[in-house]
């Protein structure tokens, strides 16, 4: 690289500092900046409206006055539009907000219905058509499911809604609001729990649903192939992962890299991830979808919220050569900052894996949030869209909706560091298991571009039945299912002589007996074929390849 | 995003740069290069070229010199520990596509929602019933 002129500081004069901030704007408007940004992007923002001071005048009374709805509703003692009309002073500005079907509250009282109407499906066995449809509206009107468009908090003289452009216009120029910021992220804080020793043999769970064991009988592992891992760090000592790490890397916090680093995971969260990517057997235990694949693994995490670090990690896995970067990060709603980025890494023929966050329907994580990605959300054992799995839709032609699909991220077994394993829940989780599939199909179709096999991995996906298409998007794709849409051939069929496994832990294939693995698969998993009867078909959504 | 400026900033870099000011703390940034074309991007080479450019520029306006900088040659883009000044003219440069905060409020890390140790061995098999959205676990 050319040397670029050693940087020194200088002192900088107040008047100079004066000048400079002259163009600056006020904090005030920047809150009204990430509004724009979440209007641009998606249409809607949700928003915290300051109201101004003295514009609620008796608000213990107010609150006296509002009584809470009964169980089973999702109106609590101080939210609704009709509510909102007992406070003459605000009469009106609940016409600046709306409720689009996009929206969180939307996306979880839709949850709440579909849900609801699924167990009714599951319970109903017997009966004429019209006898079971009864069944399904009594269920249907059970379920409470309006939901407020605005949200009054008299106490903090606050309102919470969700605002379109025009509305948002009209609350900054009413005169009974002070300011109109974005509504705070809030994320979910589940318990962290450690539960006595649990035995686990076979394949996991996650890789039974996405059938990657045909591809390992064919001989497809993942050899070859070198995926980017940038997470918390990764324990290549664990013998999970003997072998599977073969470069290593770290930066400080401009991005420089850290001379002589040896392989350290901060934290457990990246060894996981590596392991769901390439573990390699433990007993008679398979977690890794690409068990024969090679990590370049990198800590971008540290601490958690340094972006330099990051950037360098991507910049060094491109210079490795990588094929797939699957990354368990990101900044919460939506921000085009990394766009660009994005778009780099596919034209270095880099397929982009992200996830797209654990904060809920109508939420996501940017970059796994754009097009560009491919962004994974979690599923659970029993086909259902796991509740914390993030889901947005944006406005845009290509690709509006996120995640582009969803794989196993509930209960998903792998590694941890000390030698240890654990089970871990979320949409890191998930991502991995798509990475590692995207790394099978490159093995088996090394020219094939980050398009292709991105589009092999979605026309794969099969929407089951329950799951709806705002929250998994394509669905759960198969593995043998994608292979056979890149290459247009049938998985081979090799030889009966047993082929002897280039790398420790990969996968022992022999043609003309049944797989022990096989036989200590779990009871409950399904075959290719009669999971394809079973499950729905819905119209694919599109998206620029 | 940004008003008056042409790249695409994080509004978190506004106002740490606008606080720094205030304060004469240098600011941590990383930025990132228009590409030619929307299909076309930088070689390393011109990612290294064109930074030095710009920074030498900025330099000349500002008589004042960045404290850090890292070049990232593979993604077009560089990371930057420099006075406020120094920052906000980076901003503003044609070259420059988009430019985050270095130091964000909020952890990158998607955080798993839940996690417990397992011990493998060989054993039988695992039960029947998975555990589900927030369900059951096998003790």
């Amino acid at each position: 690289m050319p040397d670029i002129p050693e940087p020194v500081a200088t002192p900088i004069s107040e008047a100079a500092i004066a000048d400079d901030l002259g163009t600056f704007m006020p904090s005030a408007a920047l809150g009204s900046e990430v509004v724009n940004v979440e209007l641009d992007a998606t249409g809607y923002a949700q928003v915290l409206v300051v109201l101004a001071a003295g514009v609620v005048r008796d608000s213990s009374a107010l609150v006296e006055s509002i009584a809470p709805r009964g169980r089973g509703t999702r109106r609590t003692a101080i939210q609704s539009e009709s509510q909102l009309g007992l406070v003459p002073e605000l009469a009106g500005l609940e016409r600046y907000f709306t409720l689009p079907a996009a929206s969180q509250d939307s996306a979880l009282a839709n949850e709440g219905l579909y849900s609801a109407l699924q167990g009714v499906r599951k319970k109903v066995r017997t009966g004429t058509p019209s006898e079971r449809r009864k069944m399904l509206q009594d269920a249907a009107a059970a379920v409470e499911t309006e939901v407020p468009k605005v949200r009054l908090y008299p106490n903090l003289n606050v309102m919470l809604g969700t605002v379109d452009r025009s509305g948002f216009l009209g609350l900054q120029s009413d005169l009974r609001v002070q300011e109109v910021q974005a509504a705070p992220q809030i994320s979910l804080i589940r318990p962290t729990e450690v539960a006595p020793a649990e035995k686990r043999s076979g394949l996991t769970w996650g890789l039974e649903r996405i059938s990657v064991a045909a591809l390992w009988d064919a001989g497809i592992t993942g050899s070859g192939v070198l995926i980017g891992h940038l997470d918390t760090g990764v324990d290549a000592s664990h013998p999970a992962l003997a072998g599977a790490v073969t470069a290593f890397a770290e930066f400080d916090f401009l991005g420089k890299p850290v001379a002589n680093a040896r392989p350290r995971d901060s934290g457990a969260h990246g060894t996981h991830t590596a392991g769901i990517i390439a573990g390699r057997k433990v007993g008679n235990t398979w977690f890794g979808v690409a068990p024969a694949a090679s990590l370049a693994s990198a800590i971008v995490i540290e601490g958690g919220n340094i972006v330099a670090r990051v950037l360098a990690g991507m910049d060094w896995a491109v210079g490795l050569r990588v094929r797939v970067l699957n990354m368990s990060l990101g900044l919460r709603g939506y921000t085009p900052a990394f766009l660009t980025l994005s778009r780099l890494l596919r034209g270095r023929g880099v397929l982009p894996v992200f996830a797209v966050g654990n904060e809920g329907p109508g939420t996501s994580r940017s970059p796994g949030n754009y097009a560009e990605a491919l962004s994974v959300g979690a599923c659970d054992s029993g086909d259902a869209v796991a509740d914390f799995s993030g889901s947005q839709r944006f406005a845009r032609p290509n690709d509006p909706w996120v995640p582009d699909l969803v794989a196993p991220g509930v209960a998903v077994m792998s590694c941890v560091p000390g030698g240890r394993y654990a089970m871990m829940s979320g949409s890191s989780m998930a991502t991995p298991h798509v990475a590692g599939l995207a790394a099978l199909l490159i093995q088996a179709a090394p020219s094939a571009t980050p398009g292709q096999i991105e589009k092999a991995i979605f026309d794969s996906c099969t929407l089951p039945i329950g799951m709806h298409p705002d929250r998994g998007n394509r669905g759960i794709p198969d593995a043998v299912k994608a292979f056979v849409l890149l290459t247009g051939s049938p998985l081979p069929n090799l030889s009966k002589t047993a082929h002897a496994t280039p790398q420790q832990g990969a996968r022992p294939v022999s043609g003309g007996q049944k797989s022990t693995l096989r036989k200590n698969s779990r009871k409950h998993s399904r075959k290719v074929t009669s999971r394809s009867l079973r499950t729905k078909r819905v119209p694919k959504r599109t998206k620029r390849s | 995003m940004g008003r008056g400026y042409d790249a695409t900033i994080d509004p978190q870099l506004l106002r740490q740069v606008e606080q720094a000011g205030l304060s004469r703390r240098s600011v941590g940034a990383t930025f990132t290069l228009r590409s030619p074309t929307i299909d076309e991007s930088l070689s390393p080479a011109q990612t290294n070229k064109i930074v030095r450019k710009i920074l030498e520029r900025i330099e000349r306006q500002t008589h004042c010199k960045p404290k850090d900088v890292s070049v990232f040659p593979n993604i077009q883009s560089f990371a930057i520990d420099a006075p406020p000044s120094f920052v906000e003219r980076l901003l503003r440069q044609p070259e420059i596509d988009s430019a985050v905060a270095n130091e964000q409020a909020e952890d990158l890390l998607i955080v798993p929602v839940d996690s417990y140790e397992v011990s493998v061995e060989d054993a039988e098999e695992h039960v029947e019933e998975s555990p589900k959205r927030g369900g059951r676990r096998r003790r």
